[in-house]
């Protein structure tokens, strides 16, 4: 079927529209409070910013320390416009990548376009994107994947644009592919893998290309040597050895075979490779499992309930029509572009499946275009079936369909924006935001103030960043962190900020002293002799935070 | 040139089969290791059936018998009457008959491979699907144990290939088919669901392309077996508690408490939060549907077949799917095969997969790899057609590969599965008789607790061969009852500790596990300051911790705990 301009022009603009109103919609408000992670980013970009310098007073770092984890860098960079704008607060922190997933629904329609050549897939893609709750979910905090994932579509489609319309924007693609490499830690194994695959089933254009295409390797060699110097350091390797899969609780103590002087037989047959190979099959086909993808994939909800997966389970039916359409009957894209949708959807969770969780929407959502490539593929055969039908029922499935889309949608919106901060709030360190504002707002009139990492309603087992909420939170100017020599070392200790497990039976004798800490640590039944100035709830209604002071 | 061919084929079918018997017959007392507690039970019965024509609870050859899970349908416990007789009690003679059944399976779905592809050019494919089913590991567990799922799905297999076989209503083999899939009726609860739903949908989608089975036939067939079944089912509907039996065993999805707690709290945190209309369009019981959806979902996932199974040590091989990891490509080139070129045979096995999910999408914890089980013939024929797809380069890799994943599965199960879970399989039980048996008249009361090895009586009495007359006279429980434990033989007592009094002036045995211990061991004469109980022996575990600990009591001073120490 084919549109006109204005036609996809103005589908296109309201689906954008759409995707930019669902990822901006209160987007300070919703997550409930800034994670750690985001704290961090934001803190860092502010800091950037201000002094040049992280908050460890690295110069223009490539692996930013973070709390240890050597975060990938781009994220914080690219942060730092917003920050400036917007100042360090939720909606400046979050604002760069909502605003490129808001891009990336833009952009996955150019790329589909040139897979599929095809508007209303493309179209439809795209809206499938929009509202994706997978997608959404990155999108609507600072999360490094949803960066790493524009990036890919952006270089994916510069690539295939070369390709199909002798376009040179083979030097664009290498550019992008390697940032996305700066970006997040999946990516860092997809980008490689997916370039690979490009140079394989594109082999016979590159050839035709190579003198474009030179120029884009040598760009892309050049861009990447201080990814593949930092993948030797030590800020390189924490991350990735430290989530790799044989630290899975599951596997590692299964992965200490020791078969010197065993029969060979014994040692083909049971070594801690074949072991390891074995359960990484089990993470790797969890990607491709129906109810991750359409039942729990998003995980919204803590109750046995049906939650909301990777997509609606509206987008079943079209999802299975697409894989009929395009892997089954193989009609609508040439030869190439089948190898490529097939090797994307086949490599798409490889890096989340080396990583230590069973299911990880982020880590996976290097696959997410595809799969919504499918739905479109499937939602586009279905709609140009309906107009061909009778007046009547065109007109009830017309109406019907996009129904249930919305019912969909407003089921999302319910668990999102009710159900979801309710039941989550304490793993989003809901609390800390308003203790360390009353701790900012008393800080002149106490010895000593201190916040407790540990926080939760079950168990002090969740632990914070308390320290980081104050910085952030307190706007606390970055060069005096990186001038304080105990800083340096270790200490996150600032001005009369401390951030130590509290300890009441001792702590309860310090005189003139602010303690903020959850009930574990500051039992109510023990506070008879001290002052609780506030008591700090989860949005489940538990007490989430105590602040007491001592006189 | 036809007589050498047919030779040939009979050849083939026969290797098949000797594979399929080596797999299932090998060191069939060794693997699975140790005894599960209901094979224990239905062994001891099989000899009392044996000796006495009684069942345990003294009623004469009844129809349906008694268990501590679940009501047991008669097929398989009668089954193994025969081989106690012949070759006495052992896990062996339990064994054996299951083995059978699942030998026959493999020359069943070869007999229905032929039916179902009866073009010449996919004759072949009975002979890869007989193959597959003689090698795969769901299939070769499920023959060492006694299941009766392995009895259901061999009378299910048979039956379908004499239905399917068969022209008319009037002939030797459609009476075959439906004595035969009344033979999987009583055998199997999960038949009852399968067996019903899968005629049911074969009859509203007519597929007679790939089934010779008009729906007259259908018809006629289900009411045939409904009349048939009737004795079992009045039987069934008369025992105590049928209900929660159903419900429990069969349908416990609808008890899943969690649903409707999610509920109310879902609607509860709408109306706080001010949109109650929400909570009442999205928080209903329409969620029961979607659970139902969610899981049958949960069988169609490439991680259920090929990579992690249930994970029940009692439902498959715990570190691997119920089929060879290598036939995930066979796998989906045979679902993509069959819907692009015989759609019919496609919608066929959808029916049959479907409605075989049904009895284990019905529970809450889903799924389930045994109830699952009737869907086996249905995924072989996928793979076997998707071997046939495959070109022969590939094949030549396949082959070699999937040898190795034989070898490397098969490897694991006898080196390392028996050390994953020897506590559920009863492993090392056979210490606690032994013990008990030398020092049986210095003891008042011996107390097994229930805590390590679930159900220890009919262990005992099946690892002792206890004398079936001896039964009779110590016999107490005579009632039939939902879940019915045998809960002491003798001075045997078996249970929970806090639920059992003792007199403490009797000589007493407990058997306990360390943690039991610590709440006795603690126990001081108030007179003499000794303690009053003494651990005299201990079983461990293969990591030398403490399993069970032997532990006795003094009945006269608490400081002198020499007469009724264990003879070791």
């Amino acid at each position: 079927m084919t549109l006109s301009r204005k036609i996809i022009f103005l589908s296109l603009f309201l689906i954008v529209l759409l995707g930019g109103i669902l990822r901006f919609w209160q987007l300070g408000s919703y997550p409930v409070s800034l994670s750690i992670d985001e704290v961090s980013i934001g803190y860092d970009a502010y800091s950037m910013l201000k002094t040049g310098k992280d908050q460890w007073g690295e110069r223009f770092p490539l692996a930013f320390r973070s709390v240890g984890d050597y975060k990938a860098p781009l994220l914080e960079y690219i942060s730092i416009p917003a920050i400036a704008v917007f100042g360090l607060n939720e909606f400046g922190t979050r604002f760069t990548v909502a605003f490129l997933g808001t891009l990336t629904i833009l952009f996955a329609f150019f790329l589909i376009k040139q897979i599929a050549k095809d508007d209303p897939i493309a179209l439809l893609s795209s809206f499938s994107l929009a509202i994706s709750p997978w997608h959404l979910q990155v999108s609507r905090m600072s999360h490094e994947s949803a960066v790493a994932l524009f990036l890919i579509i952006v270089g994916m489609w510069c690539f295939i644009k070369s390709i199909h319309e002798k376009r040179n924007l083979y030097w664009l693609s290498a550019i992008v592919f390697c940032l996305s490499l700066y970006t997040y830690h999946s990516a860092r194994l997809f980008t490689p893998v997916i370039v690979l695959g490009l140079g394989v089933i594109y082999l016979k254009n590159i050839i035709l290309d190579r003198t474009k295409i030179l120029i884009g390797i040598i760009l892309g060699f050049v861009l990447a040597i201080p990814f593949l110097l930092l993948m030797f350091s030590p800020q390189g390797t924490t991350r990735p050895q430290s989530i790799f899969i044989s630290k899975d609780v599951e596997i590692n103590a299964q992965l200490k075979i020791d078969n010197y002087g065993k029969p060979v037989l014994t040692k083909v047959l049971d070594n801690n490779l074949l072991t390891l190979f074995n359960f990484w099959t089990k993470r790797y086909l969890n990607y491709f499992d129906f109810t991750f993808i359409f039942f729990k994939g998003i995980n919204l909800s803590l109750l046995k309930l049906p939650d909301v997966g990777l997509m609606y389970l509206i987008e079943l039916p079209f999802l299975l029509l697409g894989i009929w359409q395009i892997l089954v009957k193989r009609r609508i894209l040439a030869r190439q572009e089948y190898l490529l949708v097939i090797y994307w959807l086949l490599v798409g969770p490889l890096a989340a499946s080396l990583a230590n969780n069973e299911q990880h929407s982020a880590r996976n959502l290097t696959s997410i275009p595809m799969w919504q490539f499918l739905a479109g593929t499937g939602l586009s055969f279905f709609v140009l079936k309906v107009l061909a039908l009778p007046y009547i029922k065109k007109i009830v499935l017309l109406c019907v369909t996009p129904l249930l889309f919305l019912v969909s949608l407003v089921y999302y919106c319910d668990l999102y924006y009710i159900h979801y901060p309710i039941q989550f709030s304490e793993f989003w360190s809901y609390g800390m935001k308003e203790a360390t504002l009353f701790a900012w707002a008393h800080q002149s009139e106490y010895k000593r103030i201190n916040i407790d990492p540990a926080i939760g309603s079950q168990g002090p087992y969740t632990i914070s960043t308390p320290h980081l909420y104050t910085y952030f939170y307190g706007k606390y100017p970055p060069d005096l962190l990186q001038k304080d020599p105990l800083h340096s070392k270790g200490s996150s200790a600032v001005l009369n900020f401390t951030f130590s497990p509290t300890y009441w039976p001792t702590d309860r004798y310090l005189s003139n002293s602010l303690f903020i800490a959850s009930p574990w640590s500051l039992p109510i039944e023990d506070l008879n002799d001290a002052n609780v100035l506030k008591t700090i709830k989860f949005k489940n209604g538990a007490t989430s935070l105590i602040i007491v002071e001592t006189k | 040139m036809k007589h050498n061919l047919n030779l040939k084929r009979v050849m083939v079918i026969t290797l098949i089969l000797i594979i399929g018997s080596v797999l299932r017959l090998t060191a069939l007392t060794e693997y699975p290791k140790g005894l599960y507690p209901q094979e224990a039970l239905i062994g001891y019965r099989a000899l009392l059936l044996s000796d006495t024509g009684k069942d345990e609870l003294n009623r004469v050859r009844p129809l349906i018998f008694v268990s501590s899970q679940d009501y047991q349908l008669p097929v398989p416990v009668y089954s193994i009457v025969p081989f106690v007789k012949v070759f006495g009690l052992s896990k062996f003679s339990i064994r054996l008959p299951y083995a059978i059944a699942g030998i026959l399976s493999v020359y069943g779905i070869f007999l229905l491979g032929k039916i179902i592809f009866k073009e010449s050019k996919y004759c072949n494919l009975s002979y890869i699907l007989a193959i597959l089913m003689a090698i795969n590991p769901w299939g070769v567990f499920l023959s060492r144990v006694p299941n009766p799922v392995s009895f259901g799905l061999a009378f299910f297999i048979f039956g379908l290939y004499f239905l399917l076989k068969c022209e008319g209503i009037t002939n030797i083999s459609y009476f075959f088919s439906i004595i035969i899939l009344l033979l999987s009726l009583y055998s199997d609860k999960t038949a009852w669901i399968f067996i019903f739903c899968f005629f049911a949908v074969l009859f509203l989608l007519s597929l007679k392309s790939v089934v010779l089975v008009s729906k007259k036939k259908i018809v006629v067939t289900v009411f045939v077996l409904c009349l048939l079944c009737l004795p079992l089912f009045i039987n069934y509907v008369w025992l105590p508690q049928f209900v929660n039996s159903l419900r429990d065993n069969n349908f416990s999805l609808f008890t899943d408490i969690g649903i409707p707690n999610g509920i109310n709290q879902m609607r509860g945190e709408d109306i706080v939060s001010g949109y109650p209309f929400l909570g009442k369009i999205f928080y209903n019981k329409a969620f029961w549907i979607i659970k139902l959806t969610n899981n049958i979902f949960e069988h169609f996932v490439p991680r259920f077949y090929f990579s992690s199974g249930d994970q029940d040590s009692f439902h498959g091989l715990s570190n691997f799917g119920p089929l060879f990891f290598i036939l995930i490509f066979p796998g989906v080139l045979g679902v993509i095969s069959l819907i692009k070129k015989k759609q019919k045979l496609a919608l066929f096995t959808v029916i049959w997969l479907f409605t075989a999910s049904l009895p284990s999408a019905l529970m809450s914890k889903s799924p389930n790899q045994v109830y699952f089980y009737y869907s086996i013939p249905a995924i072989l024929i996928i793979i076997a057609y998707g071997f046939k797809q495959l070109p022969n380069k590939i094949l030549y890799l396949i082959i070699p590969l999937l040898l190795f994943n034989m070898v490397y599965v098969y490897h694991d199960a006898i080196n390392k599965e028996p050390l994953r879970n020897p506590q559920k399989w009863a492993v090392g039980f056979d210490q606690i008789p032994t013990i008990n048996q030398d020092n049986y008249l210095d003891f008042d009361n011996i107390f097994i607790t229930n805590k390590y090895y679930t159900d220890p009586i009919p262990l005992y009495l099946f690892s002792v061969k206890y004398p079936s007359y001896k039964y009779y006279q110590q016999l107490t429980q005579v009632t039939v009852a939902y879940r019915l434990w045998i809960s002491n033989i003798g001075n045997i007592k078996a249970g929970e500790l806090s639920g059992i009094n003792f007199n403490a002036s009797e000589r007493n045995l407990f058997i306990l596990t360390p943690q039991e211990a610590n709440t006795i061991l603690p126990a001081i004469d108030s007179k003499t300051g000794e303690p009053c109980y003494k651990t005299i022996r201990n079983i461990k575990d293969e990591k030398d911790n403490d399993t069970l600990l032997f532990i006795t009591n003094n009945p006269g001073r608490c400081n002198a705990f020499s007469e009724n120490t264990i003879k070791l």
